[in-house]
């Protein structure tokens, strides 16, 4: 199948963050300022007197992921909200991390759909593992929380 | 937060100015646009309330959600001098300015606030031509989501 034509916009994209026990808090009241960056291994370049002659893997990279969403609530003992989620309090108090053994901070897998299905597009979508998530707020009108998120796993991409 | 249609705040902020205990505050049959043809006989604390231009805030505009939108919300009102009286009237209209500026911004009004945020930004004010009337207008910024489906 030939790759799509129709272009992805803010309308089309949604964000899921699921934590250890299966459960998925969808992000919603959001900017639609999805960004990420799939930086490859750390570059060792070979010379040979100054003439690039190879070049080899280092270290690997911690890509990282940012989104901003509207501010609507700090915390909630009975429902999720987006900052209970990420920081394992409130609702998510009692939530496992995907991180298993050898990742002692609590992390999660960040999902980021893009469906353009229903106007001839296509429906992908890229799934960040291993996800450790921080906020910042500010105020504004409307007061704004920004994510970030530093990938400490393994990026995959699929169709859906 | 609820989505709320442009007519719905309209009609809401009308009421609220008409509810202000003791103001006097009519709403004009004329639209904002036309309200400096209010007849004479109802000018005094006459008032409407104008929907102005809307901007699309960052979101995804999602039907689930609707878009958010800055939307801007003036309120003129005439207030008449009375020709032995002047300046006391002046006072009286700015007084009144202030009660409804204090209505609008009044965020435990249940009947006004639902789903809806209300920003006060400027004051302007005007003397008619035949100076028996000061003409003011309020303007306002609200901040709501409007639906989508």
């Amino acid at each position: 199948m030939a790759e799509s034509t129709v272009v992805a916009v803010p309308r089309d994209g949604t964000i899921s963050i699921t934590n250890g026990d299966a459960t998925t808090y969808t992000v919603s009241y959001e900017n639609g300022d999805m960004s990420m960056n799939l930086d490859k291994a750390e570059r060792i370049v070979i010379y040979d007197r100054a003439t690039i002659v190879g070049l080899r893997a280092g270290n690997d990279p911690v890509p990282s992921i940012s989104f901003s969403v509207h501010l609507r609530e700090f915390t909630n003992a009975t429902a999720d909200t987006l900052l209970d989620f990420v920081y394992k309090t409130g609702n998510s108090s009692a939530a496992t991390s995907t991180g298993g053994t050898g990742f002692e901070q609590f992390l999660c897998t960040v999902e980021f759909q893009a469906n353009m299905s229903t106007i001839s597009g296509s429906n992908t979508k890229i799934t960040f593992e291993k996800v450790l998530l921080t906020a910042s707020i500010s105020e504004g009108n409307p007061d704004t929380i920004s994510m970030t998120g530093e990938v400490y796993g393994t990026i995959t991409r699929a169709a859906v | 937060m609820a989505t709320i249609q442009l007519s719905t705040i309209r009609s809401r902020v009308a009421i609220a100015l008409e509810g202000i205990a003791g103001a006097g505050l009519n709403q004009s049959p004329l639209p904002f646009e036309a309200f400096g043809r209010t007849p004479n006989s109802i000018a005094h604390k006459g008032f409407s309330v104008g929907i102005g231009g809307s901007n699309a805030m960052d979101d995804r505009q999602r039907p689930t959600e609707g878009a958010m939108l800055q939307t801007d919300l003036d309120i003129t009102f005439a207030f008449r001098l009375r020709p032995l009286d002047q300046i006391t009237d002046v006072d009286n209209q700015l007084n009144l300015e202030n009660v409804i500026i204090t209505a609008l911004l009044d965020r435990s009004n249940a009947t006004l606030y639902p789903n809806l945020h209300i920003k006060f930004i400027s004051s302007t004010r005007l003397l008619t031509d035949s100076g028996e009337y000061i003409l003011s207008t309020l303007s306002f910024e609200a901040l709501h989501f409007i639906p989508l489906s």
